[in-house]
């Protein structure tokens, strides 16, 4: 895993990013950074959405985990926690009734929803708005959709509605009612909270953010089980149609405009394709009109932080059940609070949105053969939209260039071809008839054919025994050498089956040269031999000659030496 | 420095650290040494024989009559053990009548746990025992002698943890038996009905009465609305007869099988515990304001009830005049839900599931039954709920908890610690604290009030007064403070007394637990409940003061008085001593009429009064409707004659007197 900045709040497990561009693919705003074929999340263009931990087929996108902050905190202060709506469409009725329970056990001491914040952040919103009714204005309860306008749409900026998150304003609502030093802890479907927990302008309001996935594990490790708590009540009850804002629509219903959503002064929208959508709409409309948008598609039960594959209108519907449910209704008076929850955004796109020239774009697209404008597929394989956008991304060092899918497809295309088209040996593959379905230039010319004979059977050209042998399967490889009296060649060949396509691979190596030169070595080899034997037996014959002579020489020696010392004793005889 | 001691457990080292004898000893080193007689709580008797063990060098000892020495070399399992084991279970199972499928203590008996443990499997003895009658009498407690095993059990329990001794060995050698006095049964003797002597009972010789099948016919019975209170301390017990560990809460799934089982409307005694603190609390601050016999009692244990009733009459102002919360639950229940429920008051059935044995008995109590109809019908124990689930099939751990009805379903934390002892003056306090100080921002916890000593002390201080509280557990601990109270060697404000040993947790009804902790865990479980409540106050509680609003009017005011308040009776003298006097008595009639014939009215002129008095109804136009009845002493000796009349007691009495006294209430 990479180092991670203490305030990114999404990043890769890069034990288990596997190269595929999902991520990429479904980055509303391309916050990854490829390197080395991983991906990485670049913190200061991620909105912390959440996406992508939702699509990464691998699990390898995760988000900061907070439990320990969290376990800290009811250790050492009085903690209030705020519970986002949705968890309605997690927790099934009985179990719903039993949190508070289990929350209190797990160490909180104020319990209630985030729906209080919602019902009073919707009241100022609607305030508002209804005091500049001659603009549009665009709500604010999506924390990923504020940083997506403070970052990449700066446009829109002075039409965010100033005023804080359900989140916030339920924060502000606690400290008001239970005192400055309370803590507070979000639990939600959202990850962007915790990143909206983090600004400093709302810093200290929110001390920790988790997500239901969190809670779960904080239960599980906490050995609580809902279905040994006690039924109990949270601490403060939210007006039951605050309970829709995590759904489409849900802020229109809380703030009491109606739920008309054929009426065109308000736009409820969902999932980032239509919440750019409605963005530009409100730029290009005369009518003033106000947006609720959602970044995650059908809002925020479908957070990156529900850990669950349920059925999002099962969800929907959980939802609107539990914000209608009245038989239990116990509110005594409305949520108020002193403060004007009012805010601020700050335009990051310059950090964001970095210059880039033509000329460096140019250059990258040559580099990938994309110059002409008919070669840029803009396929997507990439994860980027088009192959221009793509190559801006490498300008600015966010994508690599082998990221192009058609690019190195054409390259590795291109060299698989040349070695078959430069190679010394024959190569040909027959189908399981023995036909010939493709061969190389050196078999063409080894075995003195031309395309013609494609379709044909092998038999034309030699023996095919050693093919049927491979398709009998009584032999996996058949390895040989084979003298083609025919074509004047001797051959070291190889045979295999392709299993999946049931075809035969043959191929020929030639070695008739080679081949030839050793039997010439051979036949110097026999006649040196030859020519040495008669050089040994020379020798020998002359070496037993030698001896003879010798013996000879030295008996007749001795003979003479001993007639000589004869005449030495007898002396008058010594005259002859 | 001291050196750790350590015996020797057929050749294991362990460690000796202050248990009372060898038997515990060797328990911790993880073997289980069977015993009957044997009791952690109560005082080492060493009847049963089975905690034999061999100690080198003195050869066989009962193991829990021995203190634990140093480097003690113990056998536990040799052929001679064994044997003897074997033999003393064998004798037991001879004399002990072997119902054992239809017997309630089935799977729950130690005789029959040992038996299996020790592999016998047939019995070579004959029995000699004549089988004997069993004792029905009470309401609440069933004695069967011919499953008794003399282990002194329920004897050591009665006398030396509740102080009462009610039951007793009679009779030597052979015919040796445990009865109550005179061989009289259990409603005519002092039994307060605590139960503790069928707790602790190793077999079926004494349980608590089953009321099962009296509530099935109601579930049955299509015309009858049949609602049902959980007591606090049932919820983190009842787990325990299905494999859960104890302490475990299950609300939820009581609930639910409760709906299963059939019962109209399942709600929560919690809310009338809550109840009960606002009235307990409000009498408090008015007997300490306006005067009144301090200091108070509580008064929802019933069986501390009757015992202050029969030992301390003196003392019956000091009881708080609340009903218990299952009898506040009763007349609340009676007063709300015939309207709620579109039901007549005679087809409204109400249960209670209790941890307790007693309060089967105070839910007959007269005070509590008006024209023939109980405010609580029947009182099942957490055991017989157990019972009833298991013999309809459900699948107890496996169910989907489900809520308790509204209104009488919501309680807070304070109703909820009524199950464990200090929880009722915690409750009370929680209330006091607000009620004196006007302050709702403080820790509602009291750490003072907890914890298991059988007598605790705590000064409370609350805006400058400091308020004296005792909380006691076990009536001999009860005893004991009352006698120290009485010969003024302390003073309190406020008493909390619980019969059972742990406060209600540790309630006769519960299920039988051989876990030693299991008491522990009940304790905890209920401070947990608490803590993972939203109100934590009973004054909090939202549906309490809607209920004041629609139907009790002022706290403590004239409908509080009369639902929710009650009186007392001395129980000194032996109260079902009563002589029929009038010839031809027909049953049921109007009026009673009890004179004192003891030796102080008798000398005062009682027997002709008496005499007088009859014939004198005998000769007027209402003699149909009046009883005239012998008794014993109204403990008003010094102004005998004593007659009662109806519920008044006449002092100094003439037949004059009585005549009009007679001739008012008949008008009325």
């Amino acid at each position: 895993m990479t180092t991670n900045s203490p305030t990114q709040i999404v990043y890769t497990n890069a034990a288990r990013c596997r190269d595929c561009y999902r991520c990429v693919r479904v980055c509303p705003v391309k916050a990854i950074r490829l390197k080395d074929g991983q991906a990485f999340v670049d913190e200061k263009r991620c909105i912390s959405c959440g996406t992508c931990i939702r699509e990464c087929p691998q699990g390898a996108k995760t988000y900061r985990h907070d439990l320990e902050t969290a376990k800290s905190l009811v250790e050492d202060y009085t903690v209030a926690v705020s519970i986002a709506p949705s968890y309605a469409a997690i927790f099934p009725d009985w179990q719903r009734k039993r949190l508070a329970s289990a929350l209190r056990k797990l160490g909180f001491t104020y319990i209630s929803e985030t729906a209080v914040g919602a019902y009073l952040t919707a009241k100022k919103t609607i305030e508002y708005a209804s005091s500049k009714d001659d603009m549009s204005h665009i709500c604010t309860a999506c924390p990923a959709v504020v940083n997506y306008v403070e970052k990449y749409n700066d446009a829109y900026l002075n039409l965010l509605v100033p005023v804080v998150s359900p989140m916030m304003a339920h924060a502000t609502f606690y400290k008001e009612k239970y005192g400055d030093d309370i803590k507070v802890v979000f639990i939600g479907p959202c990850v962007a909270k915790k990143a909206e927990a983090q600004r400093e302008e709302l810093a200290s309001l929110v001390d920790c953010v988790l997500t239901f996935e969190e809670l779960f594990m904080w239960l599980e490790q906490a050995g609580i089980n809902l279905k040994t708590c006690e039924e109990s009540d949270f601490d403060d009850y939210p007006p039951y149609d605050a309970r829709f804002y995590p759904i489409e629509g849900g802020w229109l219903k809380t703030a009491n405009c109606g739920s008309d959503r054929f009426d065109t002064t308000f736009l409820c929208v969902s999932g980032f394709e239509a919440v750019e959508e409605s963005l530009k709409t409100v730029a290009e409309r005369d009518k003033p009109c106000i947006v609720e948008p959602l970044l995650c598609p059908h809002g925020c039960i479908n957070g990156p932080g529900i850990h669950s594959q349920g059925n999002l209108f099962i969800r929907r519907t959980a939802i609107i059940e539990h914000a209608t449910e009245r038989d239990v209704q116990r509110i005594t008076e409305l949520p108020e609070t002193k403060s004007d929850l009012h805010t601020e955004f700050t335009n990051y796109s310059d950090d964001v949105l970095k210059n880039v020239s033509q000329a460096q774009v140019r250059e990258v697209l040559e580099k990938t053969g994309k110059l002409n404008e008919e070669d840029q597929l803009n396929c997507g394989a990439c994860g980027y939209g088009t192959c221009r956008q793509q190559a801006i991304a490498v300008v600015q060092g966010m994508a690599e260039i082998d990221m192009c899918i058609p690019f190195m497809r054409r390259l590795a295309e291109q060299r698989s071809d040349r070695i078959l088209e430069t190679s010394p040996n024959g190569m040909v593959i027959v189908d399981e008839e023995l036909r010939i379905l493709t061969m190389n230039p050196a078999f063409r010319k080894m075995f003195l054919c031309s395309e013609n004979i494609y379709g044909k059977n092998i038999s034309r050209l030699m023996d095919p025994e050693h093919f049927i042998k491979v398709i009998s399967g009584k032999e996996e490889t058949v390895n040989v050498v084979v003298h083609h009296q025919r074509y004047g060649l001797i051959c070291h060949q190889v045979f295999y089956m392709l299993q999946e396509e049931r075809q035969i691979v043959g191929i020929f190596l030639d070695i008739t040269r080679s081949h030839t030169d050793h039997k010439r070595l051979e036949e110097l080899k026999a006649k040196t031999i030859l020519q040495a034997r008669e050089l040994y037996e020379h020798q020998i014959g002359m070496a037993s000659e030698f001896a003879r002579f010798l013996g000879e020489y030295t008996a007749k020696g001795e003979k003479l030496i001993d007639n000589l010392m004869q005449l030495n004793d007898n002396p008058q005889e010594g005259v002859d | 420095m001291n050196k750790k001691a350590y015996i020797y457990v057929d050749g294991i080292k362990a460690p000796i650290n202050g248990e009372r004898n060898l038997l515990e000893v060797i328990r911790k080193a993880n073997i289980d040494i069977p015993t009957f007689c044997y009791h952690s709580e109560l005082s080492v008797y060493g009847a049963c024989r089975m905690c034999m063990v061999d100690v080198e060098g003195q050869g066989l000892v009962a193991s829990c009559s021995v203190v634990a020495q140093p480097d003690m070399k113990v056998k536990t399992n040799t052929a001679e053990i064994r044997e003897l084991r074997k033999i003393a279970v064998e004798l037991l199972l001879a004399n002990h009548e072997q119902s054992c499928p239809t017997c309630k203590r089935s799977s729950t008996c130690k005789l029959q746990d040992l038996g299996r443990r020790l592999g016998i499997e047939k019995v070579r003895f004959k029995p000699v025992n004549k089988q004997q009658p069993l004792d029905e009498s009470s309401n609440v407690l069933v004695r069967d002698p011919n499953k008794c095993i003399l282990c002194g059990d329920c004897v050591r329990m009665c006398s030396e943890v509740q102080g009462i001794g009610a039951i007793d060995f009679a009779y030597r050698g052979h015919d040796v038996s445990v009865l109550p006095a005179f061989g009289k049964n259990l409603d005519k003797v002092e039994c307060v009905y605590c139960g503790q002597c069928a707790r602790v009972c190793p077999t079926g010789a004494l349980t608590a009465k089953s009321h099962v099948s009296e509530v099935w016919k109601k579930l049955d019975d299509t015309k009858k609305k049949v609602i049902v209170q959980i007591a606090p301390a049932v919820r983190v017990a009842i787990g325990e007869m299905f494999g859960k560990e104890a302490g475990t809460v299950s609300t939820g799934q009581i609930v639910a099988a409760l709906k299963m089982l059939g019962f109209d409307r399942v709600y929560d005694t919690c809310f009338t515990a809550d109840l009960t603190v606002i009235e307990e609390g409000n009498e408090f601050i008015q007997r300490v304001t306006k005067g009144g016999a301090m200091p108070q009692f509580t008064s929802c244990c019933p069986a501390w009830v009757k015992f202050v009733e029969q030992y301390y009459p003196e003392y019956l102002d000091n009881l708080s005049t609340c009903r218990s919360p299952q009898q506040m639950f009763g007349s609340v229940a009676r007063k709300m839900l015939p309207e709620e429920l579109h039901v007549e008051q005679e087809d409204l059935v109400v249960v209670s599931i209790m941890p307790c044995t007693a309060k089967k008995f105070e839910s007959r109590r007269h005070e509590f039954v008006r024209e023939d109809i109980p405010d609580v019908d029947y009182v099942l124990t957490t055991q017989e709920l157990g019972q009833m689930i298991k013999s309809s099939g459900i699948k107890f751990s496996n169910l989907q908890p489900e809520s308790l009805d509204l209104p009488l379903g919501f309680k807070t934390g304070a109703g909820v610690i009524f199950g464990n002892t200090g929880g009722v003056s915690e409750a009370v306090l929680r209330f006091l604290h607000e009620k004196l100080t006007g302050n709702t921002q403080y820790s509602f916890e009291f750490h003072e009030v907890r914890g298991t000593e059988g007598i605790r002390e705590a000064n409370i201080t609350i805006e400058g007064a400091t308020y004296k509280l005792a909380v006691v557990h076990g009536l001999g601990n009860a005893r004991t403070l009352i006698e120290n109270i009485k010969n003024g060697s302390c003073e309190y404000d406020l008493i909390e007394v619980m019969s059972c040993p742990g406060g209600c947790i540790g309630g006769a009804g519960q299920p039988i637990s051989f876990d030693p902790d299991a008491r522990k865990k009940r304790t905890k479980a209920l401070y947990e409940a608490d803590k993972m409540l939203q109100l934590h106050k009973s004054q909090e509680n939202p549906y309490i003061k809607k209920c004041y609003d629609t139907h009790l009017g002022e706290v403590g005011g004239e409908i509080a008085h009369k639902l929710l308040h009650t009186h007392y009776q001395s129980r000194k003298r032996i109260h079902d001593a009563e002589f029929s006097l009038m010839p031809g008595s027909k049953p049921n009639k109007q009026l009673d009429i009890r004179v004192c014939v003891g030796t102080s009215c008798y000398l005062r002129g009682s027997q002709d009064l008496l005499h007088a008095l009859i014939m004198d109804i005998q000769n007027s136009d209402y003699e149909d409707r009046v009883d005239v009845k012998a008794t014993f002493c109204f403990e008003k000796c010094s102004e005998g004659p004593v007659v009662r009349v109806g519920e008044k007691l006449v002092a100094q009495a003439t037949v004059e007197k009585i005549k009009q006294e007679i001739e008012a209430q008949l008008s009325k």
